[in-house]
């Protein structure tokens, strides 16, 4: 790509872009070519379990760790030479990282005062930033004196007045009640609209995830399995990866077979699934997965149901999730357990038929 | 569930009522035993005799008068302060510097550093002291006095800059210098701005560390003191051997109220407060 300006001129057609990039620490391999793309504005999730790289991903960025091999570009620059101090990125740490012997106006305003910014000029932002994240009157207070909620928010107003390219924030909400959490992540999605700085946010929290990103990018062991919208990457899961990680909940291994002029997927030897899609070569293991809201419980058992995906079984166990109910159903055949919804005022019991349409079986790679 | 009281309930209570009242017993006699000689000590400073006696048959400040007009006890507060004074400061630049070495990820000869360092503290002052003698005769410096006092001191009150200060620095969160670089700090400013005031508890207790050991030492300084350039400690000792009389008393509660000052200074100074603070 030679081109890096957007048509209009208004400068690089990417914040960020991340190209092959790879980190070995010692033996292990902790990124495997990552490649990927932000726009100016976006707000981006790195999403993944414990231990697939998304801090050290951030790292990079921010330049406190050095790719392995591969190239970073920040507003169309490649900074692989650039110290973080010359990065011009706004950080929240996961433990916030607030300066402990400076009150929250100090905080602040570190990185003005490291940019050299008059003072006046100085007093006025950092009250605007503490205002912004409706912290006004607490300026004096040292980081001691603040909740959890109220130390997240200073060390947001601190990465927000330097006015970055660019806003790293790693599970900064991780440490908050739920409650907490929620007012956080709503105001954060507030802040980051009203300043338009390109965001990128880490978190192992799928709700949290699907809630605020423009785009999620779904990391597991140092790849990146999926990247896309929130609503691409819940709709049309990729891989048995993402959707086992974004929580469907029937997921059950098979393998592509030949039936007539379609494929179907036999999940056990006297079982198959009819599907729509299936872009699999028979003989090929996939995962077959299914959503639980697409499983339709019928109370009555009918034995001489056939058809299309038409099961009949017995309830073995009911979770309660609110206002619907998750029954399991173990199935004549089938060795994993079903799990469809039902609605919590009529929770049946006992011997129920399971049916699903075929376009609601998605065939997967198993790469879990 | 069963019941986790155990029949012996009473016997554990008494017995650990009884634990708590010799615990109290120990700290009071460890007191006494620390407090009652520097309580005799001053007690005789203020004897109107001519010679030591406890209790003193009468009050007065003759001794202190005395000692005042000694001119080698002038001298040698003079030196012993500046001694203390300008190797301490040398000890907490180079130990500052040191324990930043030593608390970052490790480096070729991080060991070796390590032991350099540290190894005056488990070496006798009387080894040190001795050694270093040796040294400067052999380069014909021994007669310089004050210069090799300070560099002396400086060696073996560094460790315990180093030590204090390593420990702070290891204790402190990394990612606060990360977020000073990412708010624009270089690594020098990082250092002025956030390094420095995360070590300060360590280097205030280091610096204060550093200042008695130097100010009370007798057995490295007797092997490099001059006649010119004599610390308080090892002049003092020279006269106990032949006076029988209260100066050397009123010369030691001196002294310990001059620690007293001291510390009353750090503290009033905030030293104290820092380490509330953390
Ligand atoms: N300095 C290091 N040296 C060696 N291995 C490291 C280092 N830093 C990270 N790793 C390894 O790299 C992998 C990814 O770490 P990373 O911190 O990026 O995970 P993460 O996705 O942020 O996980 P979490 O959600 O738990 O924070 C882990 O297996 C970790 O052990
Ligand atoms: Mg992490």
């Amino acid at each position: 790509m030679t081109d890096m300006t957007s048509p209009a001129g208004t400068g690089p057609a990417f914040a960020v872009e991340m190209r092959d990039v790879s980190k070995v620490f010692g033996e292990t391999t902790v990124l495997d070519r990552i490649s990927f793309d932000i726009r100016p504005g976006e707000f981006v999730t790195f999403l993944g379990p414990s231990g697939c790289g998304k801090t050290t991903s951030l790292r990079i960025l921010a330049g406190f760790e050095q790719a392995t091999s591969g190239d970073v570009r920040i507003n169309g620059q490649s900074v692989s030479d650039m110290p973080p101090w010359h990065r011009d990125i706004g950080i929240v740490f996961q433990s916030y990282a607030l300066f402990p012997y400076m009150t929250a106006r100090d905080n602040v305003g570190f990185g003005l005062k490291m940019r050299r910014v008059p003072k006046a000029e100085m007093a006025k932002r950092v009250e605007e930033a503490l205002k912004l994240v409706g912290l006004s009157g607490l300026g004096d207070r040292y980081p001691r004196q603040l909740s959890g909620g109220q130390r997240q928010r200073v060390a947001l107003a601190r990465a927000l007045v330097i006015k970055p390219q660019l806003l790293l924030l790693d599970e900064p909400l991780s440490n908050l009640d739920a409650k907490l959490r929620n007012e956080m992540r709503y105001e954060l999605k507030r802040i980051q609209r009203e300043s338009g700085i390109t965001t990128v946010f880490v978190t192992h929290d799928q709700e949290e995830a699907f809630s605020l990103s423009d785009r999620i990018v779904l990391m597991s062991k140092g790849e990146i399995k999926q990247a896309g919208t929130s609503r691409e990457i819940w709709e049309k899961p990729r891989t048995g990866f993402v959707a086992d990680f974004i929580g469907v909940d029937n997921l059950l291994p098979g393998a592509v077979e030949k039936d007539g002029d379609e494929l179907v997927v036999r999940i056990s030897p006297s079982v198959t699934l009819k599907t729509e899609i299936c872009d699999f070569a028979p003989g090929s293991a996939v995962l077959v997965a299914v959503r639980a809201k697409d499983v339709i419980l019928n109370p009555v058992a009918d034995e001489t149901a056939t058809g299309l995906n038409v099961f009949a079984g017995n309830i073995i166990d009911v979770e309660y999730r609110g206002e619907r109910c998750a029954c399991r159903v173990r199935c004549e055949g089938i060795d994993q357990t079903l799990v469809a919804l039902v609605a919590s005022s009529h929770v049946p019991s006992g011997a129920v038929t399971l049916s699903f349409a075929s376009d609601a079986v998605m065939v997967l790679t198993d790469d879990r | 569930m069963a019941d986790i009281r155990p029949k012996s309930a009473k016997a554990e209570m008494l017995l650990w009522s009884f634990g708590r009242v010799l615990f109290g017993a120990i700290g009071c006699l460890w007191l006494l035993f620390l407090v009652a000689p520097l309580v005799i000590v001053v007690a005789v400073s203020f004897t109107s005799a001519n010679y030591l006696m406890f209790p003193p048959p009468g009050l007065s400040l003759q001794w202190y008068a005395e000692v005042m007009q000694l001119s080698w006890f002038r001298s040698s507060l003079i030196s012993s302060f500046l001694i203390a004074a300008v190797s301490t400061a040398i000890a907490v630049v180079l130990g500052v510097l040191a324990a930043r070495a030593l608390s970052k990820r490790s480096f070729p000869g991080h060991m070796l550093m390590e032991y350099l360092v540290l190894s005056p503290l488990l070496l006798p002052g009387v080894v040190m002291g001795f050694a270093l003698f040796n040294v400067l005769v052999l380069l014909h410096m021994e007669a310089l006095g004050l210069p090799n006092l300070i560099v002396a001191h400086t060696m073996i009150t560094l460790p315990f800059v180093v030590r204090s200060v390593w420990s702070t620095m290891a204790g402190s969160d990394a990612s606060l210098e990360e977020a000073a670089h990412s708010l624009g700090a270089t690594p020098l400013k990082a250092f002025r701005h956030v390094v420095l005031p995360t070590a300060m508890p360590g280097i205030v207790a280091g610096a204060i560390l550093a200042f008695t050991f130097s100010f009370n030492d007798v057995t490295v300084s007797i092997f490099l003191a001059s006649r010119e350039a004599g610390t308080l400690p090892v002049e003092l000792m020279a006269d106990l051997e032949y006076s029988a009389n209260a100066a050397p008393a009123a010369i030691s509660s001196l002294m310990i109220v001059l620690m007293l000052l001291l510390f009353m200074a750090v503290v009033r100074l905030g030293g104290l407060k820092a380490f509330v603070n953390h």
